[in-house]
């Protein structure tokens, strides 16, 4: 095509990557938008296999061209990403058509691909009210967590996540991360519970050559790896004795020794620590050092259990859903009334976690259509009180607002306002919900609880 | 030591997020090659790391890969050559001669400032390597492969 060629000039100025092969699937045309977005020259991507100019997840399985050049029929805005050079993941949606001679004769495809980072950021914008990071929830209480986690991740000192297993506190700390300004340097995560005492000095410390048998180089520590960035200390209820003196060192002097090193090293990390466990109590108990616990106590961050905020399963569910969709290229359509009845009806000592794998035992099971009964596991069926398990989703919804206003009640020792204020609610928003979901109120009414 | 490479059609996989399969290697000190086998890789992203940490793989060679997959293998103690093309057996050769860092197999748009080198940390507990508990989400994955990782399975519970 000559440099003035009109359709030379059009695909040049329009925003859409556009880019054609030959039978052999080798790159034969491609155009500013195509290196903008991929990042890649013209030059380079000139005679190379598409798939590795074009890198985008449906290459290997579902090549929307392959279907289109043994089909004939073209595929518009199918959604996928590609990776660039730099590792991001960019979300596109690409459209492609048949190239013919003249005669007739197929010679190849044409591919367009549109970049919708933007519009997939604005989405973000559009619902991240209720998202943080990779967590999602409607609740009042995370909404008051997703509200201060920039402030937090900007202060760059040490927090405290609290929380039960599979409540989602590495994904708390990687949106801590994410939301500071180390977001640019490395997150690292150790789980403190899963490594012996002399293994975990060395993976967090690193070791100098010769420090023991097998040692025969110097290996970084996990220390070394966040420099700059930030580490994650996943369970720190579990660490020893011994080894909680050595953790404080560093955190009060700022530098550490790599097992068999003669000096010491000097470190910037943010720390970022978790446990399942009642630190306060284990300091009283003895087992957790007091010290230790005020320079990691600096700011905590409590995640509440599912079942102390059911009206986010169905939040959790749909994103969940959504995930495994994309995940395994099915297009469930949701869940049944009667299998959402199940869940809001479960306790979920698993939390988040177990939310997920009974979602996973559902996928497995279901093709097509929405999650039913029938798709989750058989133990979680016997869980479900007979009045939700017949009601419809009008009944459920109010069963799942009582369970939650008593919950709340009780924690709030029947203190009303204090209640509407956990929940989120005007005063009398929550009386009329008492009145109308007939719940029982305490005898107390909480007003004269310290 | 232990190579993994994302293969497709004889080549490097364009994309690690979504390969299906990987060419397992050992290879002794001295580079000779002592055995080969295929690993079918689960559809799950992160389940294909936690599906080469537990068949003990020290280095994965692939095309492109999105970050937080990078990070992951770091945390997981596998080192990884990243954003190579090519056939799989001259990328194997190029490996072992130590010319894997030739411009000749860069992908496109890699072969400037482009990282493709990436350190390994300690194997063990990082970045949410596997553990107990993820061990069981792995087991009860629909995407996964049982009767290739079976024996995977069990390693990694060997390994916890």
């Amino acid at each position: 095509m000559a440099s003035d060629d009109p359709t030379r000039i059009i695909l040049e100025s329009i925003s859409d990557g556009v880019f054609t092969v030959d039978e052999e699937w080798r790159i034969t045309s491609f155009n500013r938008a195509a290196e903008e977005i991929t990042g890649v020259s013209r030059e380079e991507a000139i005679g190379r296999p598409c798939a590795e100019v074009f890198r985008a997840s449906m290459c290997e399985g579902e090549c929307a061209l392959r279907q289109t050049i043994e089909s004939g029929q073209p595929i518009i805005n199918h959604p996928a990403f590609i990776v660039d050079a730099d590792g991001q993941r960019i979300p596109i949606s690409v459209s492609t058509a048949l190239l013919r001679m003249d005669n007739g004769k197929v010679i190849g495809g044409a591919e367009t691909f549109r970049d919708l980072s933007v519009v997939e950021t604005l989405r973000q914008a559009a619902t991240g009210r209720y998202h943080l990071g990779d967590l999602v929830s409607h609740s009042a209480a995370m909404q008051r967590l997703f509200a201060i986690v920039p402030q937090v991740a900007m202060s760059d000192c040490t927090v405290l996540i609290l929380g039960e297993t599979g409540t989602g506190k590495e994904l708390l700390a990687r949106a801590i991360h994410a939301h500071s300004l180390r977001r640019d340097k490395p997150f690292v995560a150790v789980n403190c519970g899963a490594l012996p005492e002399n293994l975990l000095e060395s993976e967090l410390f690193g070791y100098k050559a010769g420090a023991f048998t097998g040692a025969d180089g110097d290996k970084p520590g996990r220390f070394a790896m966040a420099e700059g960035g930030t580490l994650f200390l996943d369970e720190i209820g579990e660490i020893s004795p011994a080894f909680q003196i050595r953790l404080l060192r560093v955190l009060q002097e700022k530098c550490y020794e790599p097992v068999g090193a003669t000096g010491s090293e000097h470190t910037n990390v943010r720390i970022l620590a978790a446990t399942h466990r009642d630190l306060g109590a284990m300091v009283r108990s003895g087992t957790f050092r007091e010290d230790l616990f005020y320079r990691i106590d600096v700011l905590r961050l409590d995640l509440p259990p599912l079942r102390q905020r059911k009206e986010d399963v169905p939040p959790l569910v749909e994103h969940i859903i959504a995930r495994f969709n994309r995940i395994q290229g099915k297009q469930l359509e949701g869940i049944t009334a009667d299998a959402m009845g199940v869940l809001m009806a479960h306790d979920f000592p698993g939390n988040v976690r177990e939310l997920e794998n009974i979602l996973e035992h559902a996928f497995v099971l279901c093709d097509s259509g929405r999650i039913d009964m029938r798709h989750l596991p058989r133990t979680l069926n016997g869980s479900s009180p007979s009045s939700i398990h017949a009601a419809g989703i009008a009944e459920t919804v109010m069963a799942v607002e009582a369970q939650t206003i008593e919950a709340s009640l009780r924690r709030n020792h029947g203190n009303r306002l204090a209640t509407a204020h956990e929940l989120g609610m005007h005063k009398s928003t929550l009386f009329r919900k008492i009145k109308r979901l007939s719940i029982r109120l305490p005898e107390r009414d909480g007003r004269s609880h310290s | 030591m232990r190579i993994a490479i994302s293969s497709w059609r004889e080549r490097v996989s364009p994309l690690f997020d979504v390969a299906a399969l990987a060419l397992i290697i050992d290879a002794a000190a001295d580079s000779r090659l002592q055995a080969r086998h295929d690993l079918r890789l689960p559809e799950d992203p992160l389940a294909k790391i936690d599906c080469l940490v537990g068949a003990r793989v020290d280095e994965l060679i692939c095309g492109a890969i999105s970050r937080p997959l990078q990070e992951r293998l770091a945390g997981c103690g596998i080192g990884l050559t990243a954003f190579i093309s090519g056939d799989i057996e001259d990328v194997l050769s190029a490996f072992r001669s130590g010319t894997i860092g030739d411009s000749a197999f860069a992908m496109p748009g890699c072969r400037g400032g482009c990282r493709r080198r990436f350190r390994a940390g300690s194997p063990g507990s990082g970045s949410g390597c596997p553990r107990r508990d993820n061990l069981v989400e792995l087991r009860s994955l629909a995407v996964l492969p049982e009767t290739v990782c079976a024996d995977v399975v069990e390693r990694m519970k060997e390994r916890i």
